[in-house]
């Protein structure tokens, strides 16, 4: 259950970067192929600490990366989810796998962030 | 409104990792990040390893466990450098946890830093500590399949050890197939087998010198 120390990282990022009086609806976070993360553990945990916080109910939309898979018969080069999957084209076990271990957030949709200083000025009184 | 920010989320932790690493280099010590899965003799093969090399270089130890000093109780019969950290219910060593141990040993007095993970084949892969290597370790006893469902272990590490070789004729192995799956995740690894029980340690003792040598 690393992924509980994974979300406590990515709640604290989040809220370093958040605006202060703006709403967070969702984090977007992309996971690597390498990154040793259970999708299902990492949505449980974002809920789980993010209940009756600022964030309960912010939408964590994870996207993970496939694995890279190069074939050393047929040299196609395909992704999968598996990185022991068959060459795609050939069927050969004479594959190479690689993949990403990033672990990012990339972005943070917030609502009803405090309007800009003046951005009523144009407002007829 | 949407905030762009492309981050890693364990920046705080890599930051960190980072700064061992660098205070570690400065002081010529060439440190090694341990990983498997627990009782695939980890403890064991530090112990062989401590008492091979103790004479031609000053090694010092951390070691991870949810809890007990034993492991340090037994490599402090080899070492006098040997720090315990107890994770409590923590899966896996942060940079943080190293750092508290790095101001417990005198770094002026270390060639080499062995870093014991907590017994995981999952959580301590993503968890820079500030390592200059990973090394994956396995056993025979484990069954041939455990590099296929922990692939993330064998595409980060540096080296992979198979342990137990001595008990190969005991249990059910598929040698030929484990290093089938291994070379298909990594390509560029390094992979030892030994059997640290028998003190059968292979070309382990070697690569470390030869590493330890140029840090």
């Amino acid at each position: 259950m690393h992924e509980l120390s994974i979300v406590e990282a990515l709640i604290n990022q989040v809220r370093r970067h958040a605006p202060a009086g703006g709403r967070v609806v969702a984090v977007r976070v992309e996971i690597g192929a390498r990154q040793s993360i259970d999708e299902d553990s990492f949505r449980f945990a974002w809920g789980a600490m993010t209940a009756s916080t600022e964030l309960e109910g912010a939408l964590l939309e994870a996207k993970v990366l496939p694995w890279r898979i190069e074939c050393d018969q047929c040299g196609r080069i395909g992704a999968a989810a598996d990185p022991l999957q068959r060459c795609g084209r050939c069927g050969s076990e004479q594959t190479r796998a690689s993949g990403s271990d990033d672990l990012r957030l990339l972005s943070i949709e917030v609502a009803d962030a405090v309007a800009a200083e003046g951005a009523f000025s144009e407002c007829p009184s | 409104m949407n905030i762009q920010v492309v981050e890693s989320v364990l920046k705080l932790n890599d930051d960190v990792a980072e700064r061992n690493r660098a205070i570690l280099r400065g002081k010529g010590i060439f440190t090694l990040n341990l990983i498997g899965g627990p009782g695939c003799g980890k403890t064991l093969l530090l112990e062989r390893t401590l008492a091979a090399l103790r004479e031609k270089m000053r090694i010092a130890v951390i070691v991870g466990d949810l809890a007990t000093a034993r492991d340090a109780e037994r490599m402090g019969a080899f070492c006098p450098q040997v720090v315990q950290i107890n994770t409590g219910k923590g899966c896996h060593l942060e940079a943080h946890q190293v750092r508290q141990a790095m101001e417990r040993l005198d770094l002026g007095e270390i060639d080499l830093l062995l870093i014991e993970n907590v017994g995981n084949l999952v959580c301590p892969v993503g968890f820079d500590l500030g390592q200059d290597v990973k090394v994956g370790m396995f056993a025979t006893t484990e069954g041939p399949d455990k590099p296929a469902k922990y692939p993330q272990l064998v595409c980060a590490a540096d080296l992979v050890l198979l342990n137990k070789m001595d008990l190969l004729k005991y249990v059910s192995f598929d040698l030929a197939q484990w290093h089938r799956d291994v070379a298909r995740l990594n390509s560029r690894v390094r992979v030892v087998e030994c059997a640290a029980y028998t003190n059968d340690l292979g070309p382990w003792l070697g690569w470390l010198e030869e590493r330890v040598g140029k840090a």
